[in-house]
């Protein structure tokens, strides 16, 4: 990053406030699938940033977005020691009030929780990935690239998700 | 069943994280911790350090402190009148002046200075019906009307301002001051969005009055005024009693005769009896 010292600190704010609008809710997510829980997600996306603000002399702009991932992830293991978490995605059929049956919404609520129940209970290398796929549409290489990982560790990953969502669960992905 | 299902496990993709606090809390949250970090680093009035002087700059706040105390006058409160959604007032201001406010139009006036400045601040539509005399001023958020003595219609809501002349003469002036345009009797103008005034064009009166109201409404105006009025409105003739320094505030439908004497003679303590069609006696309780 192309940031001096305190004489323009005015203009190294904007600069930073690009950076944060660029990859702030990426960092939430990437957060969220891996601890479950929310404000724990924003908490540490913020600490994230103000360690990025600190480090500004030292980071090159092409390495940040990686950069942004490691801090994260290392911040949320020192953070964050939970045995088993739990997911509350928002789902959009989930949300939508329709005229269906009390029945067919009564099983859609159930299969919405079994759902969040095989992901929070996936191991974590493997959710992180499938979800980066499957939510934020995520290619391989640009897995490869935010978690510092070759792309043969996103396919094995990916793989293992896979496996282990079908063995869980009836249903295909 | 199996439809269903087939059909939710696509949905896995539709899933999205849940917010707890917007992203624009989360930066201010850090602004605010890297501005407290780097406070002194970061120069509000740069301008201020640099260019101006210490000493200019204290004969500089000894003249603001001095403006400031001489132009301190006593705080004149500012009447208003706020209409809602589907009622509209009659007002007469302090010269007998009549402005009819369309619903949700809002209107200020600082009465004790009329005498001197006939200013009214205006937002949304109103008719007015000026009394000769000193300039008379509306002031809305486009442009400002300007007139001696005539009646008008004004419409200033959002971006439009429109002005239709009903008799005698209007200027109107954009609040930039840099479009303005005279009109006559009858005519019509709008402002455009390229900062200046359609060409006055003739309207039709009926239609831009029509939303004139049912009551007349009054602040603090003489009772003898409130009474002329009330003898126009309904085509009556008020015998009454010395009624000088008796004023009246309030409003009254212009369609129920008798509600509208109840309305302007239970607030003042009076009677008022009926003689027959054209004659009204209202005398002190």
């Amino acid at each position: 990053m192309t940031y001096s010292d305190g004489s323009s600190a005015e203009k190294d704010i904007d600069t930073f406030k690009e950076l944060f609008d660029t990859y702030y809710d990426e960092i939430v997510n990437f957060m969220y699938y891996k601890s479950g829980d929310i404000e724990t997600s924003e908490d540490i996306a913020q600490e994230v940033f103000l360690k990025v603000w600190d480090n500004r002399n030292n980071i090159k702009e092409e390495s940040v977005q990686g950069y942004l991932y490691t801090i994260a992830s290392n911040l949320l293991k020192n953070h964050y020691k939970r045995n088993s978490i739990s997911f509350n995605f928002i789902n959009s059929l989930g949300n939508n009030p329709t005229s269906e049956s009390p029945d067919y919404i009564l099983e859609m609520k159930e299969f919405d929780k079994e759902i969040q129940d095989v992901l929070a209970s996936m191991p974590e290398k493997s959710r992180v990935v499938f979800l980066l796929n499957r939510i934020d549409g995520l290619i391989y290489k640009d897995i490869a690239r935010r978690l510092n990982i070759s792309i043969k560790a996103v396919e094995k990953r990916m793989h293992k998700a896979l496996s282990y969502w079908n063995t869980h669960t009836n249903y295909k992905v | 069943m199996t439809g269903f299902r087939e059909h939710r496990v696509d949905k896995v993709l539709d899933l999205s994280v849940p917010v707890h606090i917007s992203k624009e809390i989360a930066w201010k949250r850090i602004e605010n911790k890297i501005r407290e970090e780097n406070g002194h680093t970061i120069r509000s009035f740069p301008l201020y350090r640099k260019v101006i002087s210490p000493m200019i700059a204290t004969a500089a706040s000894l003249v603001l402190i001095a403006t400031i105390f001489l132009t301190r006058l006593p705080q004149q409160e500012k009447q208003a009148c706020i209409t809602d959604s589907g009622s509209t007032y009659s007002i007469f201001l302090p010269d007998s002046s009549e402005v009819v406010l369309n619903a949700e139009t809002e209107l200020q006036f600082n009465p004790e200075k009329w005498n001197r400045k006939r200013i009214i601040e205006l937002n949304g539509e109103a008719f007015f019906n000026v009394k000769k005399g000193k300039r008379f001023i509306v002031r809305t958020h486009l442009g400002n009307v300007t007139v001696l003595g005539t009646s008008f219609n004004v419409l200033s809501r959002n971006n439009s301002f429109q002005v239709s002349c009903f008799t005698g003469k209007v200027s109107v002036e954009s609040s930039d001051k840099k479009a303005s345009t005279t009109l006559s009797q009858g005519q019509f103008v709008e402002y455009l969005d390229s900062d200046q005034f359609s060409t006055p064009e003739a309207f039709d009166p009926d239609r831009v009055a029509s939303w004139h109201c049912n009551e007349l409404f009054f602040t603090n105006t003489p009772f003898i005024k409130v009474l002329s009025e009330f003898e126009e409105q309904y085509n009556v003739t008020v015998t009454t009693q010395n009624t000088d320094n008796r004023f009246y505030t309030g409003s009254f439908p212009k369609n129920d005769l008798k509600k509208a004497l109840n309305l302007i003679c239970v607030p003042m303590n009076m009677r008022y009896r009926i003689i027959n069609e054209s004659e009204i006696e209202i005398k002190n309780k």
